[in-house]
């Protein structure tokens, strides 16, 4: 029963997957831009932004649409009130890429290679935890959305280190106050989106189970790793 | 003890065949108006409720859904014994209205329907006037004092949500009203002997949306002063207008609890498979 509605449900979810992979891309390539001064690299994450932009608009419609008409109940309301959410963290991400990219036009010279070294670091893990929520959405796991928020703490202390880092190349004088600005805002907006992330598996398990946990660390304790993991 | 329903008298055991038990369903703080407590009923050979418990909050709209023939509307039939006529009926276990049961040899029936109304699926105004329809409960009841059945009428139709379409018609007959007045009309009447509680069986089925709207509206306001029982096929509905939900399949109450509840997060599959239209 109900074959349109699921279908609709699932288009609405590989339409968010879709969107996590077009950001997973853009956080990649705004680094890129910013790391080696690619100024054409950094417009290409800008002006795909806009397409996101779109994209967040027509999936925002099309979960009013299929409210309004199929007056969804239980898992389906709560699927579809946390994809709105989560539509809006993935928007988001889109434009706190596009900040890191726009670093690449304000910086003097290529980030020194230690500095880069760490900021790849914490994008993969940025990006890591980006690709957790999506599959935690897509596979409706809990258990996989809590380990997003556990990992959201060795994101916040990589930042940390990050702009502490950044810091003493300045006090070194290895870098001008300018450049260390855009360091840190690149630092800065890559642990956004890591916020961002966060925000997603908390919809995943209010998605799955029902619980809001976004004010409830106790709820966000993830289970212990299955061995091999 | 049982009796034959011949006799006019549902019958029934002296003590549930199980041990009354808490409610199954998430806990309403508010008193208690009624408390069903390990019913059992049968037409004839059918077993149509089976070891059903649920407690109804006072001054609350609890509705009752499921698919048909899941019990929903003989379980509110017999909280006002409307199924004490019904042949070959029998019911075992208890339910106490304040505390009371209104299954007790002593219980006297008259006293229970004055204080447990109800509003059937289809509109069923007396072919008499407006006026007459409303006074008809509180005439029976030994009002003849006309003043007084005046203000009964008022009173009632205010609360129906009525009067001011028909305060110029009194005396016009009700079957000139439209379908949703005449269910306002026969909520009215239910309101005029000053009930306790209003059993409302798909009181919306035959109406148009606005009609439905209405009465939807009505449940809210009626609420601070009786409590309100309702059975629909509408899931939208009960989400609406009710403070608590209970979910029946094949005779059983599944799950119960306060409405954002069970349309957000029900506990149980069926519960979940049902509301959201993946069966029944």
């Amino acid at each position: 029963m109900r074959e349109h509605f699921d279908e609709r449900l699932s288009e609405i979810a590989v339409r968010l997957a879709d969107e996590a992979g077009v950001i997973d891309v853009a956080v990649h390539d705004s680094v890129e831009a910013f790391l080696t001064l690619d100024s054409r690299r950094a417009g290409s994450v800008i002006d795909g932004d806009l397409a996101l932009d779109r994209r967040e608009v027509e999936l925002e419609r099309l979960c009013l649409d299929t409210m309004a008409r199929q007056q969804p109940m239980a898992k389906d309301l709560r699927f579809l009130a946390g994809a709105l959410k989560i539509n809006s963290d993935l928007e988001r991400m889109g434009d706190l890429a596009c900040n890191v990219a726009k670093q690449a036009w304000r910086v003097s010279a290529p980030p020194v290679d230690e500095f880069a070294d760490r900021l790849r670091a914490l994008a993969e893990a940025v990006r890591e935890m980006v690709r957790h929520a999506t599959d935690a959405l897509v596979r409706r796991d809990a258990d996989l959305a809590r380990r997003v928020w556990a990992t959201d703490a060795h994101t916040d202390r990589d930042y940390s280190n990050l702009i502490e880092f950044s810091m003493e190349l300045l006090k070194r004088g290895r870098v001008s106050p300018e450049d260390a600005a855009c360091y840190i805002a690149a630092g800065r907006n890559l642990e956004r989106i890591g916020d961002h992330a966060q925000n997603i598996a908390e919809d995943v398990v209010f998605i799955v189970e029902g619980a809001i946990v976004r004010h409830n660390a106790e709820a966000r304790i993830a289970p212990p790793l299955p061995e091999g993991v | 003890m049982e009796a034959s329903s011949e006799s006019g008298v549902l019958p029934r055991a002296g003590a549930p065949e199980r041990p009354a038990s808490p409610p199954a369903g998430r806990a309403d703080q508010t008193a208690l108006k009624f408390d069903v407590r390990g019913v059992d009923f049968y037409y004839g050979s059918s077993h149509a409720l089976k070891s059903v418990s649920l407690r109804v909050p006072a001054q609350r709209c609890t509705a009752l859904i499921g698919p048909s023939g899941c019990g929903k509307s003989t379980l509110l039939r017999l909280l006002n014994r409307m199924n004490d006529l019904v042949p070959g009926a029998r019911v075992t276990g208890e339910i106490l209205l304040d505390g009371e049961d209104i299954y007790a040899t002593d219980a006297e029936i008259e006293v229970l329907r004055r204080r447990v109304g109800m509003v059937f699926q289809k509109p069923n105004p007396f072919p008499k006037s407006i006026f007459e329809n409303v006074a008809y409960g509180p005439r029976i009841q030994g009002e003849k004092d006309r003043a007084r059945l005046a203000e009964i009428v008022e009173t009632s139709l205010r609360r129906a949500a009525l009067w001011n379409e028909v305060h110029d018609r009194l005396e016009s007959s009700a079957m000139g009203l439209s379908g949703g007045q005449q269910q306002r009309l026969c909520i009215a009447r239910a309101l005029a002997t000053s009930p306790e509680v209003l059993l409302m069986d798909e009181p919306c089925s035959a109406l148009d949306p606005v009609s439905t709207a209405k009465i939807e509206d009505l449940i809210h306001e009626l609420k601070s002063i009786v409590t309100i029982a309702i059975v629909t096929h509408n899931m939208q509905q009960a989400a609406r207008v009710s403070d608590r939900t209970a979910f029946m399949l094949l005779g059983r109450l599944v799950e119960d609890g306060p409405t954002d509840e069970i349309f957000t997060r029900p506990a149980c599959k069926e519960t979940e498979d049902y509301i959201t239209g993946r069966f029944g």
